[in-house]
């Protein structure tokens, strides 16, 4: 064998080498990088299996309490099914599908003087912890943006998996204030009670037209027992 | 506007309706109403175009 053929096979062979060398070194970080993905299950939230709804009541003797809720919105919770817990919980809601037992209220609550659905048509919760305690008492901790303000909010859930599905109740009260829904509260109050559900389909009420308020149809001067009842209109109150 | 009317002698059972910017009261049959209000929305810009719910 030349001089020529001895250099060609020895540069062969360092070659195979270095090929083999190489690959070797790619397997290792391949195993090295493989690391087992936990099995969780993602939750599709829907109108279809949950509700989100609030009450809202006015200031004074009288609350009368005024149900509503969103009617479409999308989302998903993170479950683990060994354990029971939920590790993620995030909701997009698209604020204009806002309804009411009355007409009339869902239209208000549209405008300027609550959600300003036009400037603010989305709102959104995006958890940051979920602090899972026992019997399926958890605390929800995250991000909430509404009415173009985002702050941290948390609140208590019960979590249960149940028939190898997932329910989720979450009843909170939310201060509409501290999201620059400021408007009116000498007549509304500021605390907003909501519900979060998992498990239960949205079924909005029929509304009815309107606001809900009574029917004021009484005289304006109503003598009786020496007393005149005087009923107003006062389009400025608010 | 509540306060201003309850600071109003012989003024009771005032009830607000934000739904409907409604506002009802009663008072002694002898009072005038009218000149009530009117009295009150000169001090309380809220009650400026204020009228009676009609029948």
């Amino acid at each position: 064998m030349s001089h020529k053929s001895i250099f060609n096979v020895i540069t062969i062979a360092a070659i195979l080498l270095s090929s083999f060398s190489g690959q070797q070194s790619i397997a290792q970080e391949a195993a090295v990088a493989a690391t087992p993905v936990p099995v969780q299950s993602a939750v599709i939230l829907a109108p279809t299996n949950s509700r989100i709804s609030f009450v809202g009541i006015h200031v004074g003797d009288d609350p009368k309490p005024r149900l509503g809720g969103f009617a479409d919105f999308n989302g998903y919770a993170v479950v683990d099914p060994a354990n029971g817990t939920v590790s993620s919980l995030n909701l997009d809601i698209n604020v204009d599908s806002v309804w009411t037992q009355f007409e009339k209220l869902t239209g208000h609550l549209k405008n300027e003087d609550f959600f300003e659905t036009e400037k603010f048509p989305t709102a959104k919760f995006a958890s940051t912890s979920i602090a899972a305690g026992e019997n399926g008492k958890s605390t929800i901790t995250g991000n909430l943006t509404l009415h173009g303000e985002t702050k941290e909010v948390s609140f208590p859930a019960d979590v249960k998996m149940e028939n190898g599905g997932m329910l989720l109740k979450a009843s909170f009260q939310l201060d509409r204030s501290i999201f620059g829904m400021d408007k009116m509260l000498s007549g509304v109050d500021k605390l907003v009670k909501v519900e979060i559900v998992v498990g239960e389909k949205t079924a909005p009420s029929k509304a009815e037209p309107g606001h809900g308020g009574k029917k004021k149809k009484q005289s304006s001067t109503d003598n009786s027992n020496k007393l005149q009842k005087v009923s107003l209109n006062v389009p400025n109150m608010s | 506007m509540r306060s201003d009317l309850k600071a109003v002698d012989g003024v009771r059972n005032i009830e607000t309706d934000l739904d409907e910017l409604t506002c009802s009261f009663e008072i002694d049959s002898g009072v005038d109403a009218e000149e009530l209000v009117n009295r009150l929305a000169e001090k309380n810009n809220k009650l400026a175009d204020w009228t009676f719910v009609e029948n």
